[in-house]
């Protein structure tokens, strides 16, 4: 495929991460947060059956393994109304900062820790000088 | 109030990285459709669970129950439609390439949202800000390829 598509492609995948963030603030600010959480899962959970059932690979659903596997769906009930009360009272552009500076400090744990299964992986300087940067960058930011 | 928002803010990045490693574990066991489906259905368990609780101690407003807004139609194709485009781009550009894309449409998309819905200014200091940690990001992931 054509490179250029592909970083379109891309681009637009981080557009529809936002618009979801949107649609849910949308919700939240009509109704209520929690109730938009709500329904949010509940329509999200219709789609998601109906995605499975038109394009699953295989019907192996009772084999999810441990239960600790499961541990993504209750954190991430927790998403769209952290999300939603950020984009009411913050903004759309500083709450996304702030997810993308919360999503990576997260991933940086994971990777010098070695969590889930990954292998740890060795800081150098530069590294360090980066991590530094982006907290800089999220203290002058929210100010 | 104001700081409270910014740590949410930031601990819902941190819960969407924890959520999509356990996702990925999960997929393993039962394919990536079937990971997403399991994932949603738990979540909305635990909505349903939030929102009872919330209720019974009285901060949800419990008279909306049945009332839907036709921008969760929208709401539901973006969930399903990340996971299936995340699914197809990976393996088809490299990291730094996909972060750097990420950010810029996730950028250009929350600056226009900001101007056009909810007709909010972006100071310079919140622009100069983003500016660094995005420098950062690309610096560390630039390192890591």
């Amino acid at each position: 495929m054509n490179k250029k598509l592909v970083y379109l492609y891309i681009a637009i995948a981080g557009v529809t991460a936002t618009v979801l963030n949107l649609s849910n603030t949308i919700m939240a600010d009509s109704y209520d947060v929690i109730y938009g959480n709500l329904a949010y899962y509940a329509v999200t959970v219709i789609a998601s059956f109906i995605t499975y059932f038109l394009l699953k690979e295989n019907n192996t659903l009772a084999k999810y393994g441990s239960l600790k596997n499961l541990f993504g769906g209750p954190l991430g009930a927790f998403v769209p109304i952290f999300v939603a009360l950020g984009f009411i009272n913050l903004g759309a552009f500083l709450t996304t900062m702030l997810l993308i500076t919360g999503q990576f400090l997260t991933s940086f744990i994971i990777d010098v820790k070695g969590k889930f299964d990954l292998p740890k992986m060795k800081m150098n300087k530069m590294k360090w000088f980066s991590v530094v940067l982006i907290i800089i960058g999220t203290v002058v930011m929210s100010l | 109030m104001y700081t409270i928002y910014l740590i949410l803010a930031l601990l819902a990045g941190s819960f969407i990285v924890l959520q999509r490693n356990y996702n990925m574990r999960l997929a393993k066991n039962v394919g990536v459709l079937g990971s997403n489906l399991i994932n949603y259905a738990v979540g909305f368990f635990f909505a349903i669970l939030i929102y009872i609780i919330t209720a019974y101690i009285g901060i949800t407003d419990v008279t909306y129950l049945g009332g839907l807004h036709y921008i969760l139609i929208l709401a539901a194709i973006c969930g399903v439609a990340i996971v299936l485009l995340s699914n197809w781009l990976v393996p088809k550009a490299s990291a730094i390439t996909f972060t750097i894309f990420t950010l810029i449409g996730q950028c250009l998309s929350s600056v226009a949202f900001d101007a056009f819905v909810f007709h909010k200014e972006i100071t310079m200091t919140n622009l100069i800000g983003a500016a660094i940690v995005i420098c950062g990001i690309i610096l560390y992931d630039y390192e890591k390829s």
